[in-house]
């Protein structure tokens, strides 16, 4: 680890020095030494803060798109056609493919420093700077977790989730860590009309979560962000692998890991498959 | 004030007891207080819960009032308080107790805020001093203790076999003697051992900030505002798990023809929290995040005289991104 | 215990349409028994609402003086304004209040008052004014300059013609430069310029100023120029507001909340606090 994090701060001071990326998005130490903490260094002193370690879990690549203040890095005059250089762990890798298929930028906005695990990368990294060993035991709980569910009945799934959401207090926290959710104005905010409530009621919250996991389908990279931010342990990854692996299913497509698949909510084809519509 | 003992194996069922004619909330899982029905249902091995007990409170949604319309009018009907059951907030940590003193000026501030005050004054509040603090608390940086007694009517402090029972105000003492076959009584030895492990505690909050001067050292203008969290995402976690946050929306909600007026938690992080359609006072990120933190540490000990924050460390732990409430306050220090 | 959230039915009696986004509406309450609900200073607010649509803080735009009604100037602009501009003459609405601070209306005794308004923004001003002109003794010279983008935009019209008409009050009306119309016989020319122009002196004379942000900024500035000092210009501010009574922590500017410290305030009171509204 301690080989990664030199690499990082070695790689950060030459862009930087050389004037080729506008600015590093990477992690520094936290509250505690397992803890790190996003961090942005756009002068070469600030390089030193840079780390890697098991700490790093953060998806970074919710720091390259946004609305005022998120996305720090619009560029100045003479900034214009620099890059970002961003430290990408696999799922972030995997994030970035898809958000450049949603054309929030493109690939030469940016300078990759990749942390692989030897998973299918449809990203070419500018480099990389460290391997680290991939959570298959993680996917395969997930997994196990979801054919519990899909072996229940309807009404008893209903009742899983309508109890899961419950908890939900509407701090919004998976979506403000969602680098998919970046639209203006977010449907849970419009007023005219009111589209979903904003009261925690349990109806009112299943709306909201249900809602955001649809309009994720398809897009989601499935990174895990949502439910490490949910503070009232909600296990969305369930609700959006869930729906993930249904768009697998009927479209063959899986997003952010072929570099070239089009996205099918975004696309429209003659042969699509459309034996799932009554 | 009296102090008393109860063996820890009794200590359950005094819960029993109490709830045979209280309302009583507990800790009833790690994530929040709940009403519990037996003593079994307590959990007694928590740091803390990740929702802090103001809930009990400040309600997360409740209906102020409710309306009706028909082709003849409008009626409306005044919301329902049933508080008049008394209620036991029990096992509740001496920094989420001590928010609540800090809260009832708010909520009385000229206008009495009656569904606070009907909760605040029908609940007998029995606090547990924090033997382990967590690595995130900070309680005794904001004028805290682990064996604080700011807000509490009884507070409990776990000894070797036993929990010291120190009674705190007169409420506190007239439920202890209603409850007296379950207590026995404290021996110097017994104060002895507590004020040794009392001081023990303290010592092992590890997370220190200095708040001296912090009121004048806080400046809206310091240019050091831009750049202190650039990486907070503008959730609301910090500020619904806060035990001392209690900004809130008021919405109308229901369907054609009948609804409510419900208030509900808001929070000053989000991105619409000021707006209006003609100008929005806080467009980006750092004016949200110094509203927060000149409320917490200037505005509100300006007008009422006391912190807005308890030092529990919530949302340090639960920040979706790892904010450290304290390196910002150490670094927005003017000079610091 | 009271339940301060609870709102009052109030019962449209009329309404009067000023401009294209901006109506007047006069209220009395639903309850004939109530005898309270009128007694209010100018330059306080209600917050106002439709049930099942949502509550908005409004400025009360009459005097306490002339209070048959509570009237209120509201521009649509989002949910609650629109709603309410498809509101009719007896339609019910709600209503808490009175809240505010509202305008130091004895501490202008004696002096000279200069009124200067855009927009809505004369709608909390009209309360002061008719108020001022209901108790004309009290004061000296009264001088009202309103503007607006454009004759169309001007409100009160009737009113304003009124107190062109008055003796011992005068009223320059302006329009934003391409606003005119070709009957408009008042000045063109923005609203701090054209108090720039008439050169008012400062001499005991309090200068009570309420528009949009950028008209106060520049009128603030052109005050200074002529010489007022900032405890003599005295504004009303409009911040986001939910409960309007000091408990949702949404209006404040620094330590201030806008909905108990204020809506008015000195200029030398805003200097002391964060440039934030």
């Amino acid at each position: 680890m301690e080989e990664i994090t030199k690499k990082i701060q070695d790689e950060a001071r030459k862009l930087l020095t050389e004037g080729r990326v506008r600015a590093v998005v990477g992690y520094r130490r936290g509250w505690s030494s397992e803890v790190a903490t996003p961090c942005f260094v756009t002068t070469e002193g600030g390089t030193d803060r840079l780390l890697y370690d098991a700490s790093c879990r953060h998806n970074l690549a919710k720091y390259l798109v946004g609305r005022e203040g998120l996305f720090k890095f619009a560029p100045t005059e003479e900034e214009e056609n620099l890059p970002v250089a961003i430290v990408a762990r696999p799922e972030t890798q995997r994030t970035l493919v898809a958000m450049i298929k949603e054309k929030r930028f493109v690939r030469s906005d940016l300078i990759v420093l990749a942390i692989n695990d030897g998973s299918q990368a449809g990203l070419e990294p500018d480099m990389e700077v460290g391997r680290i060993e991939a959570d298959n035991k993680g996917r395969e709980e997930l997994q196990a977790k979801i054919e519990a569910l899909d072996a229940m009945e309807p009404s008893e799934r209903w009742e899983f989730w309508k109890e899961e959401l419950s908890k939900c207090i509407r701090c919004y926290a998976c979506r403000q860590v969602c680098p998919f959710c970046y639209c203006e104005r977010c449907i849970a905010d419009e007023n005219q009309p009111q589209w979903i409530k904003k009261a925690p009621t349990t109806l009112s919250n299943v709306s909201w979560n249900i809602v955001r996991a649809y309009h994720l389908t398809g897009r989601c990279t499935e990174c895990g962000e949502c439910e490490r931010a949910c503070p009232m342990d909600i296990p969305l990854s369930l609700l959006n692998t869930k729906l993930a692996m249904s768009v697998e299913d009927a479209f063959g497509y899986r997003a952010g890991i072929d570099a070239e698949a089009l996205p099918p909510m975004f696309e429209f084809r003659e042969d699509d498959n459309d034996e799932f519509i009554l | 004030m009296s102090t008393r003992t109860i063996r820890k194996d009794r200590l359950l069922e005094l819960v029993d007891a109490l709830v045979e004619s209280y309302e009583v909330i507990a800790p009833r899982s790690n994530l929040s207080f709940d009403r519990i029905d037996t003593g079994s249902q307590v959990q007694l091995d928590l740091d803390n819960t990740v929702k802090s007990p103001k809930e009990h409170f400040f309600a997360a949604c409740e209906a102020l009032c409710s309306y009706k319309i028909d082709p003849d009018g409008v009626t409306i009907t005044d919301a329902e308080l049933d508080q008049d059951t008394p209620r036991i907030l029990f096992a509740a940590r001496p920094c989420d107790v001590a928010s609540l003193p800090i809260l009832d000026k708010l909520f009385a501030w000229d206008f009495e805020d009656v569904f606070y005050q009907k909760r605040r004054e029908s609940t007998t509040i029995i606090s547990l001093a924090c033997d382990q603090p967590d690595e995130t608390c900070f309680c005794t940086s904001v004028d805290g203790s682990p064996a604080g007694e700011e807000g509490t009517d009884i507070l409990l402090a776990p000894l070797q076999d036993l929990y010291h029972v120190q009674v705190v105000s007169e409420r506190g003492e007239a439920l202890v003697e209603k409850f007296s076959q379950f207590f026995e009584e404290a021996t110097e030895a017994h104060q002895e051992e507590r004020q040794r492990l009392v001081e023990a505690w303290q010592g092992a909050v590890s997370k220190q900030v200095d708040t001296s001067g912090l009121q004048e050292a806080l400046s809206f203008d310091a240019p050091t505002w831009e750049e202190l969290t650039p990486q907070c995402v503008d959730c609301g976690a910090c500020t619904y798990l806060c035990p001392t946050c209690h900004c809130f929306d008021i919405q109308d909600e229901g369907r054609r023809g009948e609804g409510e007026r419900v208030r509900l938690w808001d929070s000053c992080a989000f991105q619409d929290f000021t707006r209006m359609p003609h100008g929005q006072p806080r467009p980006n990120h750092y004016r949200r995040y110094r509203q927060r933190l000149m409320h917490k540490f200037k505005y509100y000990p300006e007008n009422f005289g006391k912190v807005l924050c308890v030092g529990c460390g919530r949302c340090i732990e639960h920040c979706p991104v790892s904010i450290d409430i304290t390196e910002s306050l150490s670094k927005a220090r003017i000079g610091g | 215990m009271d339940n301060i959230y609870l709102p009052k039915l109030m019962t449209i009696s009329e309404i009067v349409d000023e401009t294209w986004d901006i109506k007047t509406f006069k209220l009395s309450p639903a309850d004939e028994a109530d005898d309270t609900w009128n007694e209010f200073r100018a330059g306080q607010f209600g917050v106002f609402s439709i049930f099942g649509q949502g509550e908005a803080p409004f400025g009360m735009a009459n005097s306490p003086t002339r209070n048959e009604f509570i009237e209120c100037s509201i521009k649509r602009a989002g949910k609650v304004t629109g709603a309410f501009h498809e509101l009719n003459v007896g339609d019910t609405v709600g209503f808490r209040g009175p809240y505010g601070n509202g305008f130091p209306i004895e501490e202008l005794s004696g002096k000279n008052l200069l009124f200067v308004g855009g927009g809505i923004g004369l709608a909390p001003l009209r309360s002061l004014i008719q108020n001022c002109l209901d108790t004309r003794e009290n004061f000296k010279d009264i001088t009202i300059l309103y503007g607006a983008r454009s004759t169309g935009d001007l409100v009160y019209k009737d009113e304003l013609a009124e107190w062109k008409e008055m003796s011992g009050v005068e009223t320059v009306l302006t329009v934003d430069p391409g606003g005119e119309d070709d009957e408009w016989k008042g000045k063109v020319g923005f609203v701090p310029t054209i108090l720039e122009e008439m050169k008012p002196s400062p001499e005991n004379t309090v200068l009570v100023t309420c528009g949009p942000p950028i008209m106060i900024k520049f009128v603030l500035a052109s005050a200074a120029q002529l010489g007022f000092t900032p405890e003599q210009i005295v504004t009303t501010l409009e911040m986001k507001m939910k409960c309007g009574l000091g408990k949702c922590g949404r209006c404040n500017i620094g330590p201030k909340y806008i909905c108990k410290d204020g809506p008015v305030f000195t200029y030398a009171e805003l200097q002391n606090l964060p440039d934030e509204y």
